[in-house]
Formats: structure tokens, sequence, C-alpha cells
């Protein structure tokens, strides 16, 4: 279970997050949505322990996050991140032994990870001469290279082509079923209503909202009725409405 | 510490790094250069045995003019072994430039010269092949040593004995002298190795740290390890990777060796084995020891100081300045060490504690151990010294570096000077920021336009008076007198330089140009009178000022400059001394400088452009005239819009000044122009007092944005630059 209390980091004078508060059980999928500069990839820096916040803390089954337990950690970072001189092959087996993983093992679960997005003949193509989508693609791969336990995807639909949308909603639900925990942000709540089983909205670095996802839709009040639809909701409680 | 996964990226990186193809081309290179140094005497010999670059094979013909019988039988006798060189004697030198041969013929004149030895001239079309030369030459100079040695009855063994020279052999006991010269070689070649290891091992993880920030993929490293062992595997990489470089570069030499030793007879590798220890004993062994610990240390803490630095930029362009930055400070130790360090003299304590500096260490200690100067102790403190710097300057690289690789903002205020201001700042809304920043961005270009300016100005002032100062004397000498040679110098100079800074005001500048305000008739008549008022004032006030403040007025009678009283004297003097400056300094000054400098306000231009307009005559006397005038030329284009009365008042002055030089100041012709001028200056002060409510109060502000413009690197170094310039101009005056 990862736990976040009371964290806040703040850049200057700037609070880029305040005060957040949640807890998320094995096994289940959180969506982290908000608008741009919300502070939502912040928050996966904190959780990651690669910016220190400024104040609260976070622990995963109780523990502090030391390296040990980042290693249990898959992390799709925004953009980017993706060495554009080095090969799909390079990049994965740089990435691998990063975690301490071996060659063998290494190509061997990357090719059947691009057999399943359908990009085999990618595996020796340097990371510059690949589409923004296909670079995704990578990037969510190199997130699942070590089979982490709890996976941190910060916008991983973005540039993807609406089959390759559902391709990766496909897979985020089978890792689910494999009983992975998942936090994942994106501005498109489709994504959400069809993935996440909690939800938290942040705005200037607040949290607005935040919940079970099917307990919002049944509860949250838009002009006095509910059962609104999570989109809806989103532009109601972004907009600075509580 | 996670040793294995620090272990995992070192092995990763240099497994990439040398199985690269550029790193295999190198060394492929590396591999035939030292293989062709190394059995370079074997190549020698063989292309000596096969007559290849030896004396040529086509037929060349050496004519000896020999009168005297001094040489020619010595030259035949050199040459009888080769067949297709003929010696032949001849009687008379009838080669010129047209009809010599081209490539087979050469003259040799041998006479007696007064020393009673030979003197010698050659004579050949273009130059002939060099071992014919050689040859020739040998011989010349073996049958003038015979003639001395003759002369003075001694032989020819004697004689050598003296053309040796003294033999001079400083001993101090302390000192190592045997191996002195090896130690010598050994720092020598050490320091070419730090340099080539600094170079490709700082430009590589510059690059790499660089890479791996721009495509942030370091987020992703920096889940899985830390910003420390990220580090420490980095640096460790990097070394090694040199330390396997280093590895192939000796296989290679030894390659090489063995194979030149294939051709001497004998166990090869034992000959090569030997080849290398046998020249070494004890002292050397250790000298080459600290050297090499020296050079891993310091590559090592460098390489952790580059990454830090690198971490800091946002670009791979910008960590290539940094690797530049880290290589100079080596290179000035180095030079820094060889300067401080001399054989002859005693060091000084104070060299003894710069030296255990780390880092300093490497260049100053093994400098002091050649000449005997450094204790074992002094060597084993400096090591102790380095060992221990390396956890501490590591864990603040570290800091650093996890600071820096995650900070993707380009500009980042740094000091403690930027504290009040950036707290003043806050209080400003985005908007004012923003106004703000752009403000300052502004003045920044300004400064930059005007110091570029100022620096053009300089740097082609002093190429055209390189070039002229050549050229014009050898092709106008005799044609013109020195003076009107000097003045058409002088003005090509001043158009050329203050034309080509003035158009780079024009094309750099963004500002719009001022238009020309309607003058009346008479307002036209007022402005040059009380420019001549003011030229008049100014002219007196500096008489009256200079020597209080103890300058020297006398500037221009001290250049001497008087020209011929010919038509065509006096018209290229007045043209080049008073027409020329009094277009192109107005073109300059008052039209490009002050007229960029008014967003700052009227005032500010005025004295702006007057400042720098004094400063740019390069003395006091004339220079504080030069500044009070450019006061009152810059109201006046301020008031008027245009250049055109400054440049016809300033053309006026220049040529009062230049009728001063040519007739003297006792002249007729100078008093009466003395005389005009103090008679339209009376009407001029008249006419003063009368517009002095015109002064309008608003248009004598100074915009406080001005402060700004010292905040750029190119408008500061002009102003040294100039500055300078003023000062040693000054000095060099008296």
């Amino acid at each position: 279970m990862l736990e976040v209390k009371n964290v806040t980091k703040e850049f200057g004078t700037k609070k880029a997050v305040s005060n957040l508060n949640f807890k998320l059980e094995n096994g289940r999928i959180l969506g982290l949505v908000g608008r741009n500069g919300a502070g939502k990839s912040t928050t996966f820096r904190m959780i990651l322990q690669i910016i220190e916040p400024t104040e609260g803390n976070v622990t995963y089954d109780g523990k502090e996050i030391t390296q040990e337990v980042l290693d249990k950690f898959g992390y799709l970072p925004e953009e980017g991140s993706l060495i554009p001189a080095y090969t799909v092959l390079e990049l994965c087996e740089y990435y691998g032994s990063l975690k301490l993983m071996d060659s063998k093992e290494i190509r061997d679960i990357l090719i059947s990870w691009l057999e399943k997005f359908h990009i085999e003949e990618y595996l020796n193509k340097k990371v510059k001469d690949l589409s923004k989508g296909n670079r995704q693609k990578i990037q969510f791969i190199v997130s699942n290279l070590h089979n982490p336990e709890f996976l941190i995807l910060d916008e991983p639909f973005s540039g993807l082509d609406p089959i390759s949308v559902e391709e990766l909603k496909k897979c985020i639900l089978e890792l689910k079923a494999a009983g992975k925990t998942i936090i994942f942000s994106s501005h498109r709540m489709d994504h959400v209503e069809e993935l996440c089983d909690e939800l938290i909205i942040l705005n200037e670095g607040k949290t607005v909202l935040q919940g079970n996802l099917q307990e919002i839709i049944q509860t949250y009040e838009i002009n006095g009725k509910t059962n609104n639809s999570v989109n809806d909701i989103f532009i109601h409680a972004a907009s600075g409405n509580e | 510490m996670n040793v294995r996964k620090v272990k995992e990226i070192v092995k990763f990186d240099v497994e990439k790094s040398i199985q690269n193809k550029w790193f295999v081309i190198l060394n492929v290179l590396t591999f035939i250069c030292i293989l062709i140094a190394t059995n370079w005497s074997n190549i020698s010999k063989y292309l000596d045995e096969h007559n290849i670059g030896i004396l040529p094979q086509e037929e060349f013909t050496i004519q000896v003019l020999d009168k005297e019988d001094l040489a020619f039988n010595d030259i035949e006798e050199a040459f009888k072994e080769e067949k297709n060189i003929k010696v032949e004697r001849v009687e008379e030198n009838n080669y010129s430039k047209e009809n010599m041969p081209k490539d087979d013929l050469l003259l040799v004149e041998v006479a007696s010269d007064s020393k009673k030895v030979i003197s010698v001239k050659i004579v050949s079309k273009e130059a002939v092949d060099g071992a014919i030369y050689d040859k020739l030459i040998e011989t010349l100079v073996e049958t003038r040593s015979q003639i001395f040695a003759n002369n003075h009855g001694v032989t020819v063994d004697e004689l050598e004995v003296l053309n040796e020279g003294l033999k001079l052999k400083r001993e101090m006991l302390g000192v190592d002298a045997n191996n002195s010269e090896t130690k010598q070689m050994i720092k020598l070649i050490a320091t070419v190795v730090m340099y080539m290891c600094l170079l490709i091992v700082l430009g590589r993880i510059a690059n790499e740290v660089a890479n791996e920030k721009v495509s942030k993929s370091i987020e992703y490293v920096l889940t899985s390890v830390s910003a420390k062992e990220y580090l420490l595997a980095k640096v460790l990489s990097s070394t090694i990777t040199i330390i396997i470089q280093l590895i192939y570069t000796i296989i290679y030499y030894m390659i090489g060796n063995m194979i030149g030793s294939l051709f001497v007879t004998g166990n090869p590798i034992s000959v090569a084995s030997t080849s290398i220890v046998g020249q070494l004993d004890k002292s050397i062994i250790s000298y080459i020891l600290a050297t090499i610990g020296y050079l891993i240390f310091t590559v090592f803490l460098t390489t952790l100081i580059q990454a830090a630095l690198s971490s800091k930029t946002t670009s791979i362009a910008e960590a290539g300045n940094t690797t530049m930055l880290l290589v100079l400070v080596v290179v000035a130790l180095y030079i820094l060490s060889n300067g401080l360090i001399d054989p002859y003299t005693k060091v000084t304590t104070f060299m003894y504690i710069i030296s255990c500096i780390p880092i300093v260490s490497t260049f100053f200690v093994p400098s002091m151990m050649i000449i005997g100067q450094a204790t074992t102790a002094q060597v084993i403190i400096s090591f102790i010294v380095l060992i221990i710097s390396i956890p501490f300057v590591f864990n603040i690289c570290a800091k650093v570096f996890k600071n820096g690789v995650l900070d993707y903002t380009s500009k980042k205020k740094v000091g403690l000077f930027n504290i009040a201001r950036k707290e003043k700042k806050e209080e400003l809304s985005l908007r004012e920021r923003q106004d703000l920043d752009l403000r300052k961005s502004k003045a920044k270009k300004f400064a930059f336009s005007v110091g570029m300016a100022m620096m053009l100005f300089v740097v082609l002032q002093t190429i055209c008076a390189l070039v002229f100062g050549f050229t014009l004397p050898t092709y106008l000498n005799g044609k013109l007198e020195p003076t009107t040679i000097l003045v058409i110098e002088n003005s090509l100079i001043l158009m050329i330089a203050l034309g080509l800074s003035s158009l780079f005001m024009k094309a750099y500048s963004t500002d719009k140009i001022e238009e020309e305000k309607k003058l009346t008739g008479f307002q036209k008549f007022e402005v040059i009178f009380i420019g001549i008022a003011f030229i008049v004032i100014v002219q007196a006030l500096t008489m009256w000022l200079l020597p209080k403040l103890g300058i020297d007025g006398g500037i221009m009678e001290a250049i001497g400059l008087v020209p011929q009283k010919t038509f065509w004297g006096i018209t290229i003097f007045v043209l080049g001394m008073a027409l020329v400056p009094a277009i192109f300094e107005e073109l300059f000054f008052r039209k490009w400088i002050l007229n960029a400098s008014k967003k700052y306000g009227n005032l500010f231009a005025i004295l702006f452009s007057a400042i720098l307009f004094g400063i740019y005559h390069m003395n006091l006397s004339q220079g504080i005239f030069a500044c009070l005038l450019g006061i009152v030329f810059g109201v006046i284009v301020v008031k008027t819009g245009t250049i055109k009365y400054t440049v016809l008042l300033h053309f006026l002055n220049n040529v009062a000044a230049c009728i001063g030089m040519i007739y003297g100041e006792n002249s007729i012709i100078y008093k009466f122009m003395f005389n005009t001028f103090i008679a339209i200056a009376i009407v001029g002060v008249i006419l003063i007092i009368k517009n002095i409510p015109n002064l309008k109060k608003e248009d004598w502000k100074i915009n406080q944005d001005c402060k700004y413009l010292l905040r750029n690197y190119t408008f500061i170094i002009s102003l040294v630059l100039i500055i300078v310039m003023f000062v040693s101009t000054e000095h060099m005056i008296h």
C-alpha cells in the first residue's frame, strides 16, 4: 500500500503541491488528474524520491522509500526520457542493467513486449528515428521491463493513435489483473473513467476532489444533479468550484 | 551505495564506448602511427637499401666556376660515384633568370675571401633536389676546413676541437643528474598523455551527462540509482575507458618493438622487454610511479568536477564549453609549474605549500622531483591530501550534480547580490516583471551594440594603420610630401574605421531615426551662431582650465604636422584634417551613438556620446575639449534632429585649428579668423540668452534603465579597452 502523508513541495515561494494526502491499496488503479501545471509530475517525482518533499513523507507497505523499494517501482516519465542516440535494444539494456537484469532476460522481455505492440522491427532502430507515439510505447515497455509491482505512468496516452490507445488500455487492465498497483495521470477523462478505481483531482497544487471513482460519480453534485460524467466533474472541480 | 548497480553501469558504459566504431578507427590509426614510429630505423634502412629518397636518377649537371682551383677537385671527387651527376668546370657565369635551365643544373661559384678561406655562391633557377644540395654543402664545408687548417698549420682534427664549443657540466650533487633528462621526458609524455586523457574523458563525460540531462532520461535513471552512485559510475567508466586506451597504446608499442626486433637477431620478446626495462633504474621507476599516480587521481578529480559542471548546463554545446574551461585551467597550471620551478633556484616555502593542493600537485611535485627539491615527505603529504580530497570533492560534486541535473531552467540567478533584488522582484506582478525583463534585455542589446561598435572601431583602426602605414609610404614616397601622406593615411583610417562602425550601428539598431525638424532661415542662422559662440566659450574654458589641472595643451604642436604651403598641400591637409573627421565623427557619435542612446533620455544620450567622443581622442587635453564640445553638439543635434549643423560647426572648428597649424597663431589669416569667430560669438551669446526659455525641462531626463548597460560583457570589455588605451596613450605622450 502506498501512503502519501501531508506532502508539500515548494519551489521558491511557489507551492507546486500543497498538503497532499492519499492511500492506495495494492492492486488498484489511481487516476491523478488536473490541468497543466497542477502538480501531477511533481507528485510522481516525490513518490519516486527524485525530488524531496518540503514537508510530509511517502511510505510503501509501511516502509520508507529506499532504493530497494524503488526497484519494485516502474516509472514512465512525462516526455522524452529516452536517449536519442541509442537503439531501442541498447536503451533497454542500459535501463535494465540499472535494475540488475542480465542481457538475455532483457532481450526476451523486450521482444515479447514489442510483439504485443506489433513493433518488432524497431528493436535495432535508434530512438531518434522513432515517431512520438512509438517512443511512448518504448517508454511504457522500459517502465515495465523489470516486471515492477507498482507502476507510475505520467501521461501514458500522450501522442498515441486511437488503436494504440486501446492496446495500451488493454495492457494496463492486464497488468491490473496480474495484481499490479498503478498510478497514472491523464488529461482525458474517458481514460480515467474506464481504468480507474480511485480519483484525485489537483488544481494549482491543491487537492480539490478525492475518493472512490464510483462514489464520486454518485455523490458529486453539479447544479443540484448527481451522476454527471467524469469530464463534467473534472471541469467543474478543476475550475475552482468545490 | 549499491556496488552492483555501479558495476553494471560502468560495464555498460565501458563496453559501449570501446565497441564504438570511432574508438576502433582512432585505435587503428594510433596503432599504425606507433608501428611506423617504433620501426622508423628499419623503414629508413629499407628505403636506403632500395635507393628510395636518395640521390635522384635524372641527369643533373653541377657547373663549377672556380678560377683559383680551390674546390673543384673535392666536388668532383664527392660526386664521382653518382653516374647521373656530371661535374664540369666553367669559366664564367652567363646565366640570367631567362636562360637558366629549370631543374637539372646548378652553378657553384667558389672564390677565396678576405680571411683566406673560401666564399661560395650557388645559383640555380629554382629549388634543387635536397640530397644533392646537402652533399654539395657538406663537401664545401670540408674543403673550407681543410684550407683553413692548411693556412694555419693545424690539422683538421685539431680544428674540430674548437668547433665543438665549451663542454659545460653543471653538477648539483643532490640532484639525480643522470636521469634528469629522462625524467623531463617522462614529465613531458605524462603531460601530453594527461591532456589527451582529459580532452577525451572530459569531452565524453560532459557529453554523456548533458545528453542524459537534455533527453531527460536522467529522471528514469535516478529512480534506479542515487545521484551519487550514478556520478561515481560515470566517472569510473570514463577513467576505466582511458586506462583501457592506455593499455592498448602500450600494447601497440610492444608489438611495434617486437616487430622491430624481428630484424635483429635474438629472442624478440626478451629484446623488447630488456629494451624497455634495461634503461630504467630505481629513481626513474619511482618517478614514473608517482607521475602515473598523480595522473590517474587528477583525471578522476577533474572528471568529477566536469560532471558536476555539465549537470549545470542545459545543452550539449554548453557542456563542451565547460570542458574547455577545465582544460584551460590545467594548461595554465602546467605553464605555471614550468615557469615557477627553475632548476637553478631554490624552491620557496610558499611553493611547497601550493604544491600540496590537489591537481596543482600533479604539475608542481614532479617538476620539483626532477630538480631534487621534493622530499619523500613532500610527495607523501601531497598524495595524502590528494586522496583525502577525493571523497570531499565527490560529495560536493554529487550535491551539485543532483541539483543541477534536474534543473532545466536555462537562466539561473546565482550569488549573494541577487537576493535583495530577487525579493524586490517578487513584489512585482507578472506583467511588470516581464516588462522589466524586456527593458533589461533591450539595455543589454544596446550596450552590446555600442561595445561592439567601439571594439570594431579600435580593431579596424589598428588593422588600417598597419595596412596603410606600410602601403601608402611605399607608393607615394617621392610623389607627395610626408605630411600629406600622413594626412591621407589618417583620413583613410578614420573613414574606414568610423564608417564601418557606423554601418554596424545602423545595421544593428532597430530604433527609428528622428526626423529633421523644419527650421526657418533665421533659426538656421541662429543655430550656427550659437554653435560658434559655444565653440569659442569651450575653447576659452579649456585654455583656462587645462593649465590649472596641470595638463599640457600642446598636443598637436607636439605631433608637428605642418604641410607644405602649396595649393594641394593645403587642400589635402584641410580636407583630411578638418572635413573627414567632421563628417565621420559626427556620423558615428552624434548620429548613431546619440540616436541609439536617446531611449535612455536626451540628457543621457548627450552625455554618453560626449564622453565617448572625449575618450575617443585618446589624450586628456583634446579629450576634455572634445567632451565639452560633444555636449554642445549633442544639444544641437537633439534640438534640430540632424547632424548637418554640427558637421558644419565641427568643420569650422577644425579649420580654425588647421589654419593655426599651417600659418601659425601669429599670422594675419589666423588673427582674422579668430576675430571673426569672436564677433560671431558675441552675437551668438545674445542668441543663447534669447533661447534659454526654449529649453524645456522634460527634455533633460535620464532614464533609470541605463544602469542595466553595465550588465553586458561586450560593453564592459570595450570600456576597459578604451580606458586602458586612453591611459597608455596619455602616458606615451608624456
